[in-house]
């Protein structure tokens, strides 16, 4: 056990999130022993957990420089740079120049890990991170080592999430829902579980599970953005989800103008068809938790810019849908011509990749 | 001498023996001196005030150990309290209305169980509160914060947490004000540490009163986090109502402001206006920027060598540096009023985000 009391304390407010606290003593502990172990590698981990990766690998490099069999600081390194160049799988690698070098560097230090430390499941779960991370994902090498893992500490719900997220990178959806929900099992607020489970359900297009997933994840962990970003990509996929129908109720407006239909055929089935839009609307709108959708300005808050977009194409479908159902012959024709364009933009979208980014979008860790 | 000294061994009461060893010292025969009419206790006193303590004790002594937590007698009130005019109305009307009315609160078959949850950004007066509460209340405060109950050794947490509640049930009546709640009794599915569950734990069975009485025991507790806490901690019967403790509104920055340039040298300081520029800051920011602004008059007076009055324009320059600092928690606090919401319970939160629009 440690017994610097400035560590000691330090180490608790790790634990309890509280990492600002945490970083100013472990430097007032680094000011007595500038070469304390503990003491970088608390440094590193509390400047982690605020977002600070890269400080934090500067500090685990130094602290390998004295220390360099320590694991808890090749771990604190290996899990500072994973996270600097996106973590596992996100898809939120920038591809900045030099993310290759540091990516080598933490597959590097994660195998000097393994050698370490062979029978901790941290350093396999480490070392199956390193792999996933970067542009270019050793999946299969990672899924083995998440195997280890898995073996190692069956009782673990987090080796069961990363053999998930490996097993879902290898489209083995069935496999990983296993997993996650193995994971869930284990722990059941685990939220990246959670989150990841939901991903899949988005694939099978069962939005519903998949929004309470997502808004489960994001109600346990309201400090993690990504259950939140995901949140956002299936408000997304309703509103999409809505303008398909709004487009399709469209189409069969512009047969009963083609046709000639009188204009009380035409407002029947144009009611029968906004109903229909506004019922799916209300219902989707349940699918996203209370407090997104307490007010407009709730939602406006929550979503961003190309979600904002994707509403606005949409309301503007059922505006459409409304004259060409009621206005007179005329104009209608004209919203029929609008929502003839909208159609082609959302081609043109749907080429350009928009929409595939909108369905790749969602994001596991 | 050596005879004597052995006659005396064995029979010290000998009188003959006494006078010959007197003769043989030298000195007269000791006359024996009247007892005195009434005992002298100060003296007494004063002959055993430097009676030096045994250097050690070995093992345990009679004497009490010293308390572990001070207790201490609030004299600040509710009166106190610049502004805040709505929490404490909502003060009054869920816990200090029922505790002064003992005959209404039993009329109405209101029981004294459970506690009282303060909320809310860093530095916006929830201590203060709670000592005001204990002087409304004319009972003793004791303050406790995460230094005081977490320790390094296994065991060690929970027992100070049951001391803690011991001595505030033996000082009764009494407010036992706990200190960052989340950090004490966080929610036990976030901490691998064993350790930390098993201090929830405890401090859910000394909250319930399972071994003992609480009786005269007002707990109130103030987090910067509730929805870190142990939902377990917020059942009916523990710290069962909630009150939100926002930024000051304008007539309590106003008070603020006017306390803290109360006892400075001060020239036209415009606090009104002060007041309405200072919207999102917390008092914690308050008093800061009141440091910030004697700071610039003192160096100013140190480098000229005339020491003169705090001025509008040193407040004016330190509001360039001085900056709202609950901006961190409104982000957080902005993300459960979004996605954590779902029972409603963070309405009164999620209102004020939105009238204020901050992101």
């Amino acid at each position: 056990m440690n017994d610097v009391p400035e560590l000691v304390r330090a180490e608790q407010l790790l634990e309890l999130g509280r990492a600002a606290e945490a970083e100013q003593l472990a430097r007032t502990a680094l000011g007595q022993d500038p070469s304390s172990g503990t003491g970088l590698e608390l440094l590193a981990r509390s400047l982690r957990q605020q977002d600070r990766n890269e400080e934090g690998a500067q500090v685990a490099r130094a602290g390998l420089g004295h220390h360099p069999d320590s694991p808890d600081l090749q771990l604190a390194l290996v899990d500072c740079l994973v996270d600097l160049v996106g973590g596992e799988a996100s898809g939120r690698s920038r591809g900045r120049r030099g993310d290759a070098a540091l990516v080598d560097e933490a597959r590097a230090t994660a195998v000097r890990l393994v050698r370490t430390e062979p029978h901790w499941w941290i350093s396999h779960y480490a070392h199956a991170r390193a792999l996933l991370a970067g542009d270019r994902p050793r999946v299969r090498d990672a899924l083995l080592a998440a195997q280890h893992a898995v073996r190692l500490a069956p009782h673990a719900a987090d080796t069961h999430n990363l053999l998930g997220i490996c097993l879902d990178m290898l489209k083995q959806p069935e496999a990983a829902r296993a997993a996650y929900q193995e994971a869930l099992r284990l722990n059941p607020q685990h939220a990246l579980a959670m989150n990841n489970l939901a991903t899949l359900d988005v694939g099978f297009f069962r939005l519903r599970r998949a929004a309470r997933g997502f808004s489960d994840a994001a109600a346990l962990r309201p400090g993690e953005t990504l259950p939140q970003q995901n949140l956002r990509t299936l408000t997304t996929r309703l509103a999409m989800r809505t303008l398909v129908v709004v487009l399709a109720g469209a189409g069969a407006l512009a047969i009963a103008l083609a046709a000639g239909a009188p204009w009380w055929a035409r407002a029947l089935l144009g009611t029968c068809l906004v109903a229909g839009a506004v019922w799916l609307v209300h219902h989707s709108r349940g699918y996203l938790p209370r407090g997104m959708t307490l007010t407009w300005r709730s939602l406006n808050d929550a979503i961003g810019w190309h979600e904002r977009i994707w509403l606005a194409i949409t309301s503007s479908a059922l505006v459409c849908l409304v004259a060409m159902s009621f206005a007179p012959h005329h104009l209608a024709i004209e919203a029929g011509f609008a929502m003839l364009f909208i159609g082609r933009m959302l081609l043109i979208a749907l080429i350009v990749g928009g929409v595939l980014g909108a369905i790749s979008g969602l994001k596991r860790r | 001498m050596p005879h004597l000294a052995a006659v005396l061994s064995h029979e010290p009461d000998s009188a003959r023996a006494r006078e010959l060893i007197t003769q043989a010292l030298g000195g007269e025969p000791a006359t024996p001196v009247p007892p005195p009419a009434g005992v002298d206790w100060a003296s007494l006193e004063a002959d055993l005030g430097d009676v030096v303590p045994p250097m050690f004790a070995d093992g345990a002594t009679d004497e009490e150990l010293p308390e572990a937590w001070e207790t201490e007698r609030s004299q600040v009130t509710l009166a106190d309290v610049g502004g805040l005019v709505e929490v404490k109305q909502r003060l009054e009307a869920s816990f200090l209305a029922p505790l002064r009315n003992p005959e209404l609160r039993r009329l109405y078959g209101k029981s004294l169980r459970g506690g009282l949850l303060l909320y809310g950004p860093p530095g916006c007066g929830k201590t203060f509160l709670a000592r005001a509460v204990a002087g409304e209340l004319g009972a003793a405060f004791l303050h406790v914060s995460l230094a005081d109950v977490l320790d390094m050794y296994i065991g060690q947490s929970e027992r100070n947490v049951a001391e803690l509640f011991a001595q505030a049930r033996a000082a009764a009546p009494c407010v036992l004000f706990l200190d960052e709640l989340d950090a004490i009794g966080q929610k036990r599915s976030l901490t691998r540490n064993s350790g930390m569950r098993t201090t929830v734990n405890q401090l859910l069975t000394e909250l319930d009163g399972v071994a003992s009485d609480n009786e005269g025991l007002f707990v109130l507790a103030a987090t910067n986090h509730p929805w870190d806490v142990d939902p377990a901690l917020r059942r009916p019967g523990r710290l069962d109502r909630t009150l939100l403790v926002l930024p000051p509104d304008r007539p309590a920055r106003e008070a603020i402001l006017r306390s803290h340039f109360a006892h400075r040298p001060v020239e036209r300081i415009d606090v009104a206006g002060l007041a309405k520029k200072t919207d999102g800051f917390s008092g914690a920011d308050l008093a800061h920027l009141v440091d910030s602004a004697a700071e610039i008059a003192l160096l100013d007076s140190v480098r000229t060598g005339v020491s003169r009055m705090i001025t509008m324009a040193d407040v004016q320059q330190a509001m360039r540096d001085v900056r709202p600092s609950i901006g961190p928690w409104l982000e957080t606090a902005r993300n459960v009023a979004l996605y954590a919401n779902e029972s409603g319970e963070y309405d009164e939160l999620a209102a004020y985000i939105r009238k204020h629009g901050r992101r």
